[in-house]
Parts: C-alpha cells; structure tokens; sequence
C-alpha cells in the first residue's frame, strides 16, 4: 500500500440512486462540469472533499461512463470548440465496440456525457445514433426509436403531397 | 429510447451528423420538423437521374429550411439539365459545394448570366467532356462563382487550353486559393499554356495524372522567375511532365514555404540529388511524395541528408531499390516520420522480412505501405 500521496489521487462520486463509485482524479477531470467543481474546491482539497453527487445520472450509465473516462484519461482531448468541425473523423475501434449498447442505454449515454460535459462522449454517442438513423425513411426511424407519429391525417397528406420524391427514395 | 425527449441542442448535434438525411428526418414528427427546417445549417443533396417533377418538388420543398446556410449539391448532369440548371439558380446563395459530373453537351448553367453563386466555396467537375462547354467555363468560374476558393477538374477531357488560360490569367483577381486539374488522356496540351497565369494568391496547386503529357513550357511558363509565392503551401506536379534543368532549384527557389511536395512520376529531370535537396532546404516540409520516372533508378544517398523534424509522410516511388544503410540514414534524419510508403521494383527478401527489416529501421512509423511492383496486393501495415 502506498503511504505517500499518490500522484493520482482517488475520486469518489455518488450515483442519482446513491451508488459510489472510485475512480482517478486524471480521469474525472476529462469531465468538465466536474472539473469545474473541483476548481472552486482547489485541488488540495480533493482528498478531503467526500464524494461528488451527481443527480442526474444513474449507477448503471456512470459505470459505462467512468469506464470510457479511465480508458481515456492519459489521451488529449479535443474541445467543444474542436468537436463543433467534426463529422466522420476517425473512429477509435475500443470506442466503436464501447457504443455496442442497446439504445436505452446509449440514450442515457448522451444525456450523461452532455450533463456532465465530456465533448469527446458526446460527440461519439450522438454520432452512434446518426449512424443508426442514417439512409433509414422516416417510418423506419419512428420504428426505431418507438417515436409516435405525431401528424394529423391531413398535415401527412399535405407533407407527402409536398415531399412525394422523398419517400420514393 | 426518447430520441424525441433529447434537448434541441442534442437533437441539432446529431442531425448535423448527415446533411444528407435532414429532409427525410423532417417528416418524423413535429418536434424533428421544428428543429429541422429552423435549426439546421448543413444540408447535402445528391441528384442523379430524379424525374423533372421530383427535381422541382426538392426545389419548393427547401423554401421550408429556412436555417440552411450551407447547401453541398453534387450534380449528374446527363438528363434533366435543364431542371438542375433551374434548381442551382434558384438555390445559388445557399449552395456551398456544387459537385457538377457526367455532363457532355453546352451546359445551361453557364447560360445564366443574371445568377451569382454567392456563397459557393468549392466547386468540383468531373468525368465529363468539356468540348462544348469550354468556352463558357472561365466565365462562370470567373464572374458567377465570386466567392469559390477551392477548384477543381478532375477525369475531364475537352477543355481548351485557352479556357483554361483565362482562368490561370486571372486568378489574382478571384479567391481561388486551392486548384486540382486531374485530366485524362486527350486533355489539354500545356505546351500553350499561357504564360500570364496568376498563382500568387493559391495555395494548393496540383495536376495528377498518369497519362498527359506535358511539355517543357508547362514549367516554365506556370512556374516560372515571376511566379515566386511565399503564399503556395502545397504543390503536387504527378504527371508526364517535363520540367527542363533546374526544375528542383525553380521549386526551391519560387516557392520557400512549402510544406506538402509531390513530384514525378515521368519527371525527366528528377534525380537523386533533388531528393536532398528538397529535403535539406524544406525544413518545414511535412509530407514528400518523390518518384522516379523508371523503375530501374536507385534512390541513392550520394550527399548528407540534415536532420528534418517536421516531416512525418513520406513516399518514395518506382525506384529499383533502397539500400538499407540510405533507409538507416533517411529514418535518423527524420525522426517524426509517422508514415512510409515505398514502390519499388526489388525486393531482396521476401515481403515479410523486407517489412520486419524496415520496421527495425523505422522504430517510430504508425504507418508503413509497401507496393512491390508487380505484385497484385499493396501492403499496408499499421503499428500502435
């Protein structure tokens, strides 16, 4: 066991549904809405500060979400700024097999990685689901996503009387 | 999964994820209608053999989107020209990249003299046969896309090389900083090129092809004493070029900033000299791609090679062989090389142990690509 402080100390932070879990100071720093509140404490202080609540996330989508932070704590990570320029760019394969996930909890992914403002999270889940969406009609994307369709019989009649080359496609 | 709860800023991140799809993610429901035709800035239609009906239907229907601000249109031009004509007009200050192909008769876009492309940036041509469009062609690049930075003639025949005078003739008065002329064979004869062409202001210049010839005059005349530019960052000359003497020395000379140099591949004057030279003098050169016109030339390291540090692609093509101790020398002045691509003729072992030898020499590449001519494969090796 090491008696010195570690050069990484360990973080805590508290699930919506009271779960803790431990993770590396390195590592929840890439989250910047947590970063933010561990400026205001100072950084000597985090040893001491107890663990971090976070109300809008749950235990299962934190777990998926400290395990892509400490699989990316020691890469650089690009702003929001930088995000904002990104369409395809390169897909690292560990995060292509991490988005394997069914839609719920991909949904609960982008919720969390916005909440707590992870750019680089962000931008690969959301881009998870134009993928999914990508070259799907309109029918198929309500299917998809369980979206009721919302139009009256009259404003489909009068959109597809409009759009008629779009559902031909 | 409520896609639909997701907040518009969500919503708006991942529809701008496929310009492409945005009409049809319209019709989901009112929630994607709103954020979509309010919200969305990029937009991307493709339009290929669409009936005239369909093309006028596209057309009302973007008067819905009222956010759009970037319109890429990529454009088949063999039936319905008319139509796509009129769909450009009346969408010419949203469009931002026009893709025009496949056209072989007098194009009625370049009839339009009243429409300006007021926010076009790129615009791309290809496989098309420019005989009859050859004479309108300056003047819609000229005068109608007044704000194109980026051009490009790719797999074209056809063009006069008059046409393509007046446009190198005027470039110091346009935006255009990017060109890429890529013909086929029965492509213009550069030996008229003109000798008044402006490039100055570009800073991407490049013509690859493997079959024209260009003559001597292409050089001299595009290249030339009066065309120093401190403003020219990427020059790619990839074709039967014949460069005359001193080709190497005019590069180095006219155009000190380089930092993306491709160069030969039929090249009569290309030597081995220039290889150092190049790579001696541009100590900002990030990627070279150097071929030799024959394959039964050696690169050979016959002077010193200075350390270059900021070189990280580099290629060299159709030479008979490398010898290890010149690879040793190149990897040690070059210790930020992060991709080698070699084509030679030779191989002394086999395809395997060649890589095993090369990535011993190389300890730092990411990337390594072997084509060995004659073989059907190109390999291509990453390395973490």
């Amino acid at each position: 066991m090491d008696i010195d402080r570690p050069s990484d100390p360990q973080v805590s932070v508290v699930s919506s549904d009271g779960t803790m879990f431990h993770t590396t100071l390195k590592s929840i720093l890439l989250s910047g809405t947590i970063k933010d509140m561990i400026e205001h404490i100072g950084e000597g202080g985090v040893e001491n500060m107890g663990a971090i609540p976070l109300q809008n996330v749950d235990s299962k989508t934190l777990e998926i979400v400290i395990k892509w932070i400490e699989h990316h704590k020691d890469n650089i990570q690009p702003t929001s700024e930088e995000i904002k320029d990104k369409t395809a760019d390169f897909i690292d394969p560990w995060d292509e097999n991490f988005l394997e996930m069914d839609l719920d909890k991909l949904y609960n992914l982008i919720t969390a990685a916005n909440y707590l403002n992870i750019p680089q999270l962000l931008w690969l889940s959301t881009r998870k689901i134009a993928m999914l969406i990508k070259n799907r009609t309109p029918q198929e994307i309500r299917s998809l996503f369980n979206i009721e369709d919302d139009w009256t019989p009259q404003e489909i009649e009068a959109v597809q009387k409009e759009n008629q080359w779009c559902e031909e496609k | 999964m409520e896609i639909n709860k997701l907040p518009p800023e969500l919503l708006i991140q991942i529809f701008n994820y496929m310009p492409e799809m945005i009409v049809n993610v319209a019709k989901v429901c009112k929630y994607f209608n709103v954020i979509a035709t309010s919200q969305i800035k990029n937009l991307s239609i493709i339009f290929e053999r669409e009936s005239e009906e369909k093309i006028i239907s596209i057309s009302d229907e973007l008067n819905n989107f009222k956010s759009i601000h970037n319109m890429k249109l990529a454009c088949s031009l063999d039936v319905n020209i008319a139509e796509k004509a009129d769909f450009c007009a009346m969408h010419s200050n949203k469009i931002t990249h026009l893709i025009l192909s496949d056209f072989s008769f007098l194009n009625p876009f370049f009839d339009q003299h009243d429409v300006i492309f007021t926010k076009l940036h790129t615009l791309e041509i290809i496989n098309s046969d420019l005989t009859s469009s050859s004479e309108e062609l300056p003047s819609f690049i000229l005068k109608t896309c007044i704000a194109l930075k980026n051009l490009k003639i790719s797999g074209c025949s056809g063009l006069e090389i008059e046409s393509l005078n007046e446009i190198g003739r005027n470039l110091c008065n346009t935006k255009i900083e990017k060109i890429e002329l890529h013909p086929t064979y029965s492509y213009y004869d550069m030996r008229n090129i003109d000798e008044s062409w402006t490039i100055e202001n570009l800073k991407t210049l490049s013509v690859r092809s493997k079959l024209v010839v260009m003559k001597k005059n292409f050089v001299r005349n595009m290249l030339g004493n009066r065309r120093k530019s401190l403003n020219l960052k990427r020059l790619e000359l990839i074709a039967e070029l014949h460069f005359g003497s001193n080709f190497i020395s005019t590069i180095l000379q006219q155009f000190p900033n380089l930092e993306h140099l491709a160069i030969g591949k039929g090249v009569t004057e290309i030597r081995n000299n220039d290889f150092t030279d190049i790579c001696n003098q541009y100590n900002q050169l990030k990627t070279l791609e150097y071929h030799f016109i024959h394959h039964d030339e050696n690169l050979e390291l016959k002077h010193r090679l200075n350390v270059n540090e900021s070189l990280q692609s580099l290629t060299i093509g159709i030479t008979k062989i490398i010898n290890f101790n010149d690879l040793t020398r190149i990897s040690k002045s070059f210790p930020n090389l992060k991709k080698l691509s070699l084509i030679v003729y030779y191989v002394i072992s086999s395809n395997e142990e060649y890589i095993k030898r090369i990535i011993k020499i190389f300890p730092h590449i990411k990337e390594f690509n072997l084509n060995h001519i004659g073989q059907l494969e190109n390999i291509k090796i990453i390395l973490n």
